[in-house]
């Protein structure tokens, strides 16, 4: 057995965590991440500061809030700075061999960072890199696991199948739909996803049957759920391929994702936009049946930025001093029930919309900056434990609080862009990068 | 068999021709009644599911910038092509390659599919 423990980080592009059975979602799309979660932690609250992909992976490699490192839109030039912490590099510097089964790296460079292995298997696909399936993700990361299961391995794997477009395989096509007409060319429920240049392409490509395009929302929600089902058979084959080589006592799993998704929710159609909890909040299961008590739940808030000093921890390595994160690792042991715990999640986004929002356990405020490109309220303020949903805006019905809670993100705000040397909000200075140039433009 | 792949390749020709042209009448009329396209990952069948195609992509400026080969075996072809729109210059890829691949039926196309080449939609937003 190998001195250090392995680590396999399992990350799902956008997996909300309320569409798991262990986060409480009433269909049965995770039953094989409901017993990882069963014999391992979950954290409750696992929240991210950054969206969507490239912003999100960034801090969960660096540990760094968006506004720290400077990745906070798709559409944007912006470089990690080539000091940034990264996790991988920390692995590798200390003798684990590192790997990642993915395809990040060919759209930012900086995805490659410390990892000795870099296999993509998305190259193989025709049209889109994020087609790739969790078959053939594991149809490499399983040998590799076998081929280096006597080496200390940090094993990264990406999956996409959660993420558009939701085509799960034949044999999932009848799960979660409780019948109608997906076709049904009467229901107009999806005319304003049609108008946005998402669903435009959607209209045209995956969504389009031999019947006409699917017409019916929860249809293709029932397609998410599908892809979640589909999923979950993969990534028992991984786990059980990891057991089978007799590596569980000593590997820490860890399963979490980068964003979630909006399903019709606020108006945002089937991506990840908008800073509402079903894109902010995701999943986080540690399964290490040597150190982490089967069963526990850590309830308290922890973001993405925090998981690489928690891995870092876990394996006895110091996290460097760049990472802004703060471990959780003892509470996931049991240790420190309080450890790293947030009384506020500040999360920022500026790809299709431009915004901040400042969460605490009971109420977020959402602060607009998309200037002139803004068709929502320039702020709003939900009561999470009346309105768990966000639904119910009450920014003008309790200005004290929205005020308060909007002077208390504008000051953090401006300390860190003093601290960091920024002339100014880059939210504000950039815009919207792919609002801007594809909602405007009609061809889109 | 040499005559049968010539209409075969004359029957490409025109439709391409058409196509060019956005001459919608013309290219359906290479099309059998029973046709089905795939696009991408979407699916039309039949005429005028077809022609609905035709003309949503006439509309949205779709042109082929060049044909990279064509090969044919039977009632089978295989078309190299990139093709490029206004809406794939709003996404930032000036150009889309791929391969269509054509099944005839009765001098008509019953079956035509067009496939990409593997893209990264996010990779020219830099």
């Amino acid at each position: 057995m190998n001195q250090r423990p392995n680590i396999l980080l399992i990350s799902i592009d956008s997996l909300r965590a309320d569409r798991l059975g262990c986060y409480g979602y009433p269909k049965p799309t995770s039953p094989f991440i409901d017993s990882l979660a069963a014999e391992g932690v979950v954290a409750e609250k696992l929240l991210c500061p950054g969206l969507p992909t490239y912003p999100s992976y960034t801090t969960l490699y660096t540990g760094q809030h968006p506004l720290t490192h400077g990745i906070l839109a798709h559409g944007s030039d912006a470089k990690l700075d080539r000091n940034a912490p990264f996790l991988p590099q920390s692995l590798v510097d200390a003798g684990y061999t590192t790997c990642a089964i993915d395809n990040l790296m060919h759209g930012r460079i900086w995805f490659g960072r410390g990892y000795e292995y870099y296999i993509d298997p998305s190259v193989r696909l025709s049209f889109l890199t994020m087609n790739v399936t969790c078959d053939q993700l594991n149809k490499r990361a399983i040998p590799w696991l076998q081929e280096h299961k006597d080496e200390p391995f940090f094993l990264f794997i990406h999956y996409w199948d959660v993420h558009w477009p939701f085509m799960p395989p034949a044999p999932y096509n009848n799960l979660f739909y409780d019948g109608g007409n997906p076709t049904d060319p009467k229901n107009t429920a999806l005319e304003d996803f049609w108008k946005h240049p998402l669903g435009a392409v959607a209209k045209e490509t995956w969504l389009r049957t031999p019947k006409g395009p699917i017409t019916d929302p929860d249809y293709v929600a029932a397609l998410y759920d599908r892809e979640l089902r589909y999923l979950d058979d993969g990534i028992a084959r991984l786990i059980k391929a990891l057991d089978d080589l007799g590596l569980a006592d000593n590997t820490l799993v860890l399963f979490t994702a980068d964003h979630g998704e909006s399903l019709t929710e606020h108006g945002i159609y089937f991506d990840h936009h908008g800073l509402y909890d079903c894109t902010l909040h995701v999943p986080l299961i540690a399964r290490w049946p040597e150190r982490l008590r089967a069963g526990a739940r850590v309830p308290q808030m922890v973001q993405v930025s925090d998981i690489a000093p928690t891995i870092l921890e876990a394996v006895g390595l110091e996290a460097p001093e760049a990472m802004e994160g703060r471990s959780f690792w003892k509470s996931l042991t049991g240790e420190d029930q309080n450890a790293g715990g947030h009384s506020r999640v500040i999360s920022a986004e500026n790809t299709w919309q431009s915004s901040w929002s400042l969460r605490t356990d009971t109420h977020k405020l959402i602060l607009s900056r998309d200037g002139e490109y803004s068709d929502r309220p320039a702020r709003e303020l939900y009561d999470l434990s009346l309105d768990p949903g966000e639904e119910h805006d009450i920014a003008a019905d309790r200005p004290p609080i929205a005020d308060a809670m909007q002077a208390e993100l504008e000051s953090w705000i401006e300390e860190r862009l003093e601290v960091l040397g920024k002339p100014s909000d880059p939210l504000s200075v950039q815009g919207p990068s792919m609002r801007m140039t594809l909602l405007q433009n009609p061809d889109a | 068999m040499v005559v049968e792949q010539t209409t075969t390749r004359q029957l490409i020709d025109i439709y391409l021709k058409a196509f060019e042209r956005q001459e919608l009448e013309q290219c359906m009329d290479c099309f059998h009644s029973d046709a089905t396209l795939e696009w991408l990952m979407g699916e039309y069948r039949g005429q005028s599911s077809i022609e609905e195609w035709h003309k949503d992509r006439f509309a949205a400026g779709l042109k082929i910038l060049r044909v990279d080969g064509v090969s044919i075996q039977g009632e089978i072809a295989t078309v190299r092509i990139t093709v490029t729109s206004k809406r794939l210059a709003a996404w930032r890829m000036p150009s889309l390659a791929g391969i269509v691949t054509v099944t005839f039926q009765g001098g008509k196309i019953h079956g035509t599919k067009f496939a990409a080449k593997s893209i990264n939609p996010q990779q020219n937003w830099s």
